[in-house]
């Protein structure tokens, strides 16, 4: 990294994040977060933890579509988390749906807990494309899921299951299978 | 200095090349140490950077998933590198998130990330990094490192700078000491050749040649200037044999020299002196000339004084004849008068003899008187005081007959005086008469004589003339004379200074001599 570039870009950075962060996210200042605020958070870094093939990605502008299948409990806090932010300079877009069929093009698709009765069925279908499936039920991440959120001393976790990932073609970071719990605990 | 100059070249050429070889290498060891120190410092923090940077990445999940457990259990990775003292990860809002400090030390840890970059302290490195992903800022990772990774490396290069200067120095000297022989040995060849030749003054050694570098171009040189100090040694002793020969010549030249030089000293004095009398002498003469001179003038004068006498006597000559005559004629005259006077003499005699006939009367009358007066007396005396009277008378007569016989006496006295003077005026007369004679005849010698006089005064006139003009030229002559021994005198007077000028030179040469001589016996025969 060019360190006076890294610098000045990090100062900026730094300047508008803040003010992004006041302005936007009052909420987030003094109170703490909230769990899905907490979660929306952890899909937009997972985002950012983890390589898509390019394939997923036509071209440099492509956005980065999280999708939210179901039940959104995110709400607004979602596009709050994700204002302004981009991944790997690509932007970001949410997408809500109750039918699969919309979001099969997102990168990063959460699952609600509504849609857990047809899990196994919109796991198989997304086996083999490289949909990082999120989502917040027990044994997700047995299932075929990649990552489940679970509580764990109020605290926001997640588990991975690396080898549906690497069935899907997601290269996770290292840094984040590391935090992630083993799966099955 | 002077110790090191007079070194022995061997020792001065390892030492130079020992300190050289020292002095450069610790050059190059303290820039060297200089530089690690630098190059560790910058390494430190490229080091300590890069840790930071990739552990800053490593954190980028705990610290997104704000899972600090997860980001403690991270940073105590770091206690694998010892001099990491302390850590922290900073959320990108400035809170600390993480900490590590190492088991024993108590650091401040602070609170809010600091500014960028690193700063070396006394005792550690500290550093904060930006932790960037996807680059965007979200947080930030400190780092206290203590240093001494670094001073133990300089602790390091110090002493393997120190051993390697060591093992440089023996290495050094024992180099040195084996290269200085190429140097040194052709110089201490050259020198102990050259203590050879001094010692034993012996110009046919050599040098051996040693190429064509400096000492090959000095043996040379050497060898050139010995050569040409043997021939000229021979040449010195040819020469100084020949010399020694002439040094005897020289030696009695010298003597005879000085032997001279001290006849010419006496002979000078003696010079001198006689310089000085000559110039008493002069100058007496001088003074004898002068009055030569007055008397020349005097006799000149008086020659004059002649030649005007003679004039005169000529005149007197002249009228000595004239008198010459009349003394004839008188002569004559007294002649005639002589016989006149002879006839009056006869008379005068005879006359005379009438007196003498008549004193003597008187004479008999006054004997007569006197004894009468004597018996008178007698008679008187018989008489007595009767007779007194009568004694008078007689003794009157007594005095009376007394002073008729003085008379007569004194009458004869005068009549024989007279009768002497007649006899001697008779005889005069004769003689006159003679002498007349004789006179006349005197006066004609005397007329001859005066005029073999009167010529030989005219001789004496001419020759006093002469005399005069001899004495006038004698005159000018002793005037000249007078110059001449004027002149002299200054002669003389210059030659007394002369004569001592050349004293004092005779001695100076009377010294050279000697010290010539000195000289000559310094020279050994």
């Amino acid at each position: 990294m060019n360190g006076h570039f890294v610098k000045r870009r990090c100062t900026a950075a730094i300047g508008l994040l803040l003010v992004g962060l006041l302005a936007v996210a009052p909420s987030s200042h003094g109170a703490p977060p909230t769990e899905y605020q907490v979660k929306a958070l952890f899909l937009f870094n997972f985002a950012q933890f983890v390589e898509w093939p390019a394939s997923v990605f036509p071209d440099a502008n492509t956005p980065v579509t999280i999708g939210v299948l179901g039940d959104d409990p995110f709400g607004p806090a979602l596009e709050s988390v994700l204002q302004g932010e981009t991944v790997k300079s690509r932007p970001l877009v949410v997408k809500r749906s109750r039918k699969l069929e919309e979001l099969q093009d997102c990168h990063v698709l959460f699952i609600c807990k509504s849609e857990n009765d047809r899990l196994d069925k919109i796991l198989s279908a997304l086996d083999r494309s490289s949909v990082l499936t999120v989502s917040e039920v027990d044994g997700f991440a047995k299932r075929g899921g990649v990552i489940n959120f679970v509580l764990q001393g109020g605290k926001v976790r997640f588990e991975i299951n690396a080898q549906a990932a690497k069935r899907k073609e997601l290269k996770l970071g290292a840094k984040l299978l590391q935090l992630g719990l083993p799966v099955g605990s | 200095m002077n110790w090191f100059r007079d070194l022995s070249i061997r020792l001065k050429l390892g030492l130079i090349i020992f300190l050289t070889g020292t002095v450069v290498l610790s050059m190059a060891c303290v820039t060297f140490v200089v530089y690690g120190g630098i190059a560790s410092r910058k390494s430190m923090v490229r080091e300590l950077t890069i840790m930071a940077d990739v552990f800053g990445q490593n954190s980028t999940a705990v610290l997104q998933f704000d899972n600090p457990s997860e980001a403690t259990t991270n940073l105590l990775a770091l206690a694998a590198d010892p001099h990491i003292v302390a850590a922290c990860l900073y959320k990108k809002d400035g809170e600390r998130f993480a900490s590590y400090v190492r088991s024993s030390a108590h650091v401040e840890l602070p609170g809010q990330p600091g500014k960028e970059g690193y700063r070396f302290e006394s005792d550690r490195l500290v550093l904060f990094r930006p932790i960037l992903l996807d680059q965007k800022h979200v947080g930030t990772i400190y780092i206290h490192s203590d240093l001494e990774a670094i001073q133990e490396r300089m602790r390091a290069y110090i002493r393997i700078a120190g051993w390697v200067l060591l093992a440089a120095a023996v290495v050094t000297i024992a180099i040195s000491f084996l290269l200085q022989r190429i140097i040194s040995r052709p110089i201490l060849m050259l020198a102990d050749t050259a203590r050879v030749i001094k010692e034993q003054r012996d110009y046919s050694v050599r040098a051996a040649p040693q190429g064509r570098s400096e000492i090959g171009l000095l043996t040379d040189s050497l060898n050139q200037m010995l050569a040409e100090i043997e021939s000229s040694q021979t040449a010195l002793q040819g020469a100084n044999r020949s010399l020694q020969g002439q040094a005897g010549h020289i030696k009695e030249g010298v003597t005879v020299l000085t032997t001279a030089s001290k006849q010419i000293l006496d002979l000078s004095t003696q010079l001198a002196s006689s310089a000085s009398e000559t110039a008493t002498s002069v100058s007496e003469a001088a003074t004898t000339t002068e009055e030569v001179r007055q008397t020349a003038r005097l006799s000149s004068d008086k020659a004059r004084n002649v030649q005007e006498t003679a004039q005169q006597v000529a005149q007197t000559t002249q009228r000595g004849r004239q008198s010459t005559a009349e003394t004839a004629t008188s002569m004559e005259h007294i002649h005639q008068q002589m016989d006149a006077l002879a006839d009056s003499m006869m008379r005068l005699s005879e006359q005379m003899q009438a007196i003498g006939q008549i004193v003597s009367a008187v004479e008999d009358l006054a004997a007569q008187s006197n004894l009468l007066a004597v018996n008178a007396a007698i008679e008187a005396a018989k008489a007595g005081e009767q007779g007194k009277g009568f004694g008078v008378v007689a003794q009157e007569v007594r005095n009376l007959a007394g002073e008729s016989k003085q008379a007569t006496t004194q009458i004869r006295g005068i009549l024989d005086e007279v009768q002497k003077a007649t006899r001697h005026a008779v005889q005069s007369t004769d003689q006159v008469s003679r002498a007349v004679e004789a006179g006349v005849r005197q006066s004609a010698q005397a007329g001859e004589t005066i005029e073999t006089l009167a010529g030989s005064i005219a001789t004496a006139a001419n020759a006093a003339a002469q005399i005069a003009a001899s004495s006038k030229e004698q005159l000018i002559g002793m005037e000249q004379v007078a110059t001449a021994m004027r002149s002299i005198n200054q002669v003389t007077g210059q030659n007394v200074s002369s004569a001592k000028q050349l004293e004092v030179s005779a001695r100076s040469l009377n010294d050279l001599g000697r010290k010539l001589q000195e000289l000559v016996a310094q020279y050994k025969t």
